[in-house]
C-alpha cells in the first residue's frame, strides 16, 4: 500500500487510455469547431424574458486567451515546482502554507465528514434498534404479555383460592349439614326440635295477641298439642 | 357465477381439491395449487381490459343477502382502489406458490393453507360488507398462524402466537367500531357504500372514537409505530414464501382498511387524527430506515425496511391530495413487487448457504453475477433509484405530502438516505470483494427462481419507465377520494 503514498509514473495500461482519450479529446475539439456543429448540438431556446441563446452563448473573445495564458503558466508553475528531481520549492511551499496544503490534499475534509456522517448514522441506528427491541417490543410489548400473563396468574389463584374453594366449601357445608340432620332425623331429634319451636310460637302468639281472645283459646291449644306431642315423641325413647 | 365471486373462490375451489389429494401425490398437490392460483390470476388479469377507467364507482358489483335478519350481505365491488391491489394479490399468490415448489415438509397442509390464505386477502380487498370484510380479514389469519408455526424458523411458535395475538387484538377493537356504526346508522346497516354517505349525521366525539378503534385494527397490519414489533419477528422466522405474502400483500390490508373504511366513512376523525397519522408516517419512515441499518441478518433488514416503505404510504395519505393518493396506492403496489422480490431472493441465498449474515459473505458477485443483478435491481429499486418502480411511488408521496406538511416531509427524507445507505452497504459486504472461499462452491438462481422473480423483475423496471398504466387505473377514484376533503 505505501507505493500509493508516493507520486509515481502511470502504469503503461493507464498510459495508453489516457493516449487514447487525447488523441479522441483533440480530434473532438477539432470536429466540434467544423460548421458550428458544437452550437447545433448545444443550442436552446432562449427563455422569455432571457436573452437570445445564440447571444448568451458566445463567450467574450478575451477570456480565451486568458484561460491560454493560465494554462501556460499553470504548466509552467508545474515545471518549476516538479521539475528537477529534488522538489525543494514545492516541499517549501508546502511547509509555509501547510494548512492550505492539508485541507486541499484531504479534499475539504470531506471523506473524514461523511465517514463520521456514516458513524453518526451507525450510532443512530443501534440506538433506534436497541429501542424497538429492548423498549417497545420488550417492555411494552412483551411486558404487556407478561402484565397479562401475571394478570392471569393472578385471576387462576382468585379462582383457585377464593372461588373454587368457597364452592368446595359450600358443597362441603352442605355434605357437613346433611349429615348433621341426617343423624338428627335419625335420632328422632328433629321432630322434638320442632315441636319445641311450635310451643315456643305458642307461647309467643299468645304473649303478643293478648287482645284477640278467640286467638288465646287457639295458641293454647296449639301449646298443649305441642306438649303433648312432645310427650308422646319422647315416649319411644 | 359472477367474476369477482370466480375470481375470490376459485382458489378455494383448489384448496379442497388439494385436501382430497392423497399427501403422498407432493406433484399432483402443487400442479393443482399452482392451476387455481394461476386461473385466478388469468381472471384477474383478464379484468384489467373491462375496468372502466373513468369513473370511481364500484365495478362488477354482486350483492346477495347473507344474513337478512341482521342485514348482512354477500356484497363484492371493485374500484381503483381495491382492483389493483386483487392483481396484485393474484400476482404475489402465484409468485409464492411457485416459490413454494422446494417446500418438502407436510406439502399438502402448506399448499391447502396458502390457498385458503389467498381467498382471505382476495375477499378483504373486493369486500363491501363490513361483516363480509371482517369475516376475510380474520381468514387471513388462520392460515398465517399455521404457516408460520409449522413451516418456520427456530421460533416460528413464539413468532406464530405474536402475530396471531397481535392482529386479534387490532381486529377486536375494529368489531366493536363495525358494530357501533351499525348501531349508529340508521335503518341499521353493515353496508359499506351507505356506511360511507352517513357520517353527516354522526358526531365528532363519535367519529373519533370509531376512528381510533378502527385505526387500532388496520395500525397492527400496516404496521404503523408502535404497533410493528410482531412484523420482524414474523418475517424472520416464516418461510420465504410467507414472507413475501406478508409484505407484499397483508401489510396492504391495513393500509387499505384506513382508505377504504376509516377515511370514507369517518371524515371528521380523520381529520381529528390527521396530524397525529403525519408524525406516525415520519417516524414509521426514520425509525423503520435507521432499525434496518442496525441489522446484519438480510431478512430482518428487509423486514425493517418495509416498516419504512409503508410510512411512504402513510405519509402519501396524510397529504389529502390527488398525488399523495396516488402515491400512496401505487407505493403498495410497488413494494409488493419490490419486497416480494427482495425475500424471495433473500431465501435464495439461505437455502443454499444457510445464514442471512451480511458480514458472512462477500465478494459473491464473481460467483453468482445473475444473483447479485438481481438482488442489486431490488435493493436500488427499494431505496428509489429512478427509473425503477420504487421512485415514482415514493416522489408522489413526498409531492402529495409537501404542500400540507413541508417539515415532516423534508424529514422523511433522511429515511431515503438512510434507506440507500444500508441497501448499498449491504451490497458492498455480500458481493464486492474478494470471494469468502467459503462460498466458492455457492450455485447461482436456478429454473424455479428465475420464473418466481421474472415477472416481479419486469414489473418493476416497467412501472418505474411508465407508471401511467397503473395510476391510470386508481386515477377516478383518487380524484374522488380526494375531493371529498375540499
Amino acid at each position: 500500500m505505501d507505493r500509493y503514498l508516493h507520486a509515481h509514473e502511470a502504469p503503461w495500461p493507464m498510459t495508453v487510455r489516457l493516449f487514447v482519450l487525447m488523441v479522441v479529446a483533440a480530434f473532438s475539439g477539432w470536429l466540434l469547431d467544423r460548421g458550428e456543429f458544437f452550437t447545433r448540438l448545444v443550442h436552446f431556446d432562449a427563455l422569455p424574458g432571457l436573452a437570445p441563446a445564440h447571444e448568451a452563448a458566445h463567450a467574450p473573445a478575451y477570456l480565451t486567451w486568458y484561460v491560454t495564458a493560465a494554462v501556460f503558466f499553470a504548466i509552467y508553475l508545474a515545471y518549476r515546482l516538479y521539475g528537477g528531481s529534488n522538489f525543494r520549492e514545492a516541499e517549501s511551499i508546502k511547509r509555509r502554507c501547510a494548512p492550505v496544503f492539508n485541507l486541499l490534499e484531504r479534499r475539504y475534509y470531506l471523506d473524514e465528514f461523511f465517514l463520521a456522517l456514516v458513524g453518526l448514522s451507525d450510532q443512530a441506528a443501534r440506538l433506534a434498534f436497541w429501542i424497538d427491541s429492548e423498549v417497545v417490543d420488550r417492555f411494552f410489548v412483551d411486558g404487556w404479555g407478561l402484565l397479562m400473563l401475571a394478570l392471569a396468574r393472578l385471576c387462576h389463584l382468585f379462582d383457585d383460592s377464593i372461588i373454587d374453594r368457597s364452592v368446595d366449601a359450600t358443597g362441603g357445608l352442605s355434605v357437613s349439614l346433611g349429615g348433621t340432620l341426617r343423624w338428627i332425623v335419625r335420632r328422632g331429634l328433629v321432630q322434638e326440635y320442632l315441636l319445641w319451636s311450635a310451643a315456643v310460637m305458642s307461647v309467643l302468639t299468645l304473649l303478643t295477641l293478648p287482645a284477640q281472645r278467640y286467638c288465646l283459646g287457639a295458641s293454647v291449644g296449639l301449646g298443649l298439642l305441642a306438649i303433648l306431642t312432645l310427650l308422646l315423641v319422647r315416649r319411644p325413647r | 357465477m359472477n367474476i369477482l365471486s370466480l375470481i375470490t373462490f376459485l382458489p378455494l375451489a383448489g384448496a379442497l381439491l388439494v385436501l382430497g389429494l392423497p399427501k403422498e401425490s407432493k406433484r399432483a398437490v402443487q400442479v393443482v395449487a399452482l392451476l387455481s392460483s394461476g386461473l385466478t390470476l388469468v381472471l384477474s388479469a383478464g379484468l384489467y381490459f373491462l375496468f372502466d377507467r373513468h369513473t370511481s364507482g364500484m365495478q362488477f358489483v354482486e350483492r346477495v343477502p347473507w344474513i337478512p335478519s341482521i342485514g348482512v350481505q354477500y356484497f363484492l365491488g371493485v374500484d381503483g382502489l381495491s382492483y389493483p391491489l386483487v392483481l396484485l394479490t393474484a400476482l404475489i399468490s402465484f409468485v409464492s406458490l411457485v416459490a413454494s415448489l422446494n417446500i418438502v415438509k407436510r406439502v399438502k397442509e402448506y399448499f391447502f393453507w396458502f390457498l385458503i390464505l389467498e381467498v382471505g386477502m382476495l375477499g378483504v380487498f373486493v369486500s363491501l360488507d363490513l361483516v363480509l370484510f371482517y369475516v376475510f380479514w380474520e381468514i387471513t389469519l388462520v392460515p398465517m398462524y399455521f404457516l408460520i408455526g409449522i413451516w418456520g424458523g427456530p421460533k416460528k411458535e413464539y413468532a406464530a402466537i405474536k402475530f396471531f395475538l397481535y392482529t386479534l387484538t387490532g381486529s377486536v377493537f375494529m368489531l366493536l367500531g363495525i358494530l357501533a356504526v351499525y348501531f349508529k346508522s340508521d335503518p341499521h346497516t353493515f353496508d359499506l357504500l351507505v356506511l360511507l354517505q352517513a357520517h353527516p349525521d354522526w358526531s365528532a366525539r363519535f367519529q373519533i372514537l370509531i376512528f381510533l378503534a378502527f385505526y387500532l385494527g388496520f395500525a397492527v397490519k400496516v404496521p404503523a409505530f408502535p404497533f410493528h414489533t410482531w412484523l420482524p419477528l414474523a418475517h424472520v422466522e416464516a418461510p420465504t414464501a410467507v414472507s413475501v405474502v406478508l409484505a407484499a400483500v397483508l401489510l396492504k390490508m391495513g393500509v387499505y382498511g384506513i382508505m377504504r373504511v376509516s377515511y370514507g366513512m369517518l371524515p371528521l376523525g380523520f381529520q381529528w387524527f390527521l396530524p397525529f397519522l403525519v408524525i406516525i408516517a415520519v417516524i414509521n419512515i426514520v425509525y423503520g430506515a435507521l432499525c434496518a441499518m442496525a441489522q446484519t441478518d438480510m431478512k430482518k433488514m428487509v423486514a425493517y425496511s418495509s416498516i419504512n416503505h409503508m410510512g411512504y404510504c402513510l405519509l402519501g395519505i396524510a397529504g389529502l391530495t390527488v398525488t399523495g393518493f396516488s402515491g400512496a396506492m401505487l407505493q403498495m403496489i410497488n413494494h409488493g413487487l419490490i419486497t416480494g422480490m427482495l425475500f424471495i431472493l433473500v431465501g435464495v441465498i439461505y437455502d443454499r448457504a444457510h445464514t442471512r449474515d451480511i458480514n458472512a459473505f462477500g465478494g459473491l458477485a464473481a460467483k453468482v453475477p445473475f444473483y447479485a443483478g438481481l438482488m442489486s435491481l431490488a435493493c436500488f429499486a427499494s431505496l428509489g433509484l429512478p427509473g425503477l418502480a420504487g421512485f415514482v411511488s415514493e416522489l408522489l408521496c413526498f409531492l402529495g405530502a409537501f404542500a400540507r406538511w413541508k417539515v415532516y416531509t423534508a424529514v422523511s427524507v433522511i429515511g431515503i438516505l438512510t434507506t440507500a445507505a444500508f441497501f448499498l452497504r449491504m451490497i458492498e459486504k455480500v458481493f464486492l470483494g474478494p470471494l469468502n472461499p467459503k462460498w466458492d462452491k455457492l450455485t447461482d438462481l436456478d429454473a424455479r427462481e428465475v420464473c418466481a422473480l421474472l415477472p416481479l423483475v419486469v414489473l418493476t423496471i416497467l412501472l418505474g419507465v411508465y407508471p401511467k398504466p397503473a395510476l391510470d387505473l386508481m386515477n377516478a377514484t383518487v380524484v374522488h377520494m380526494a375531493s371529498l376533503f375540499k
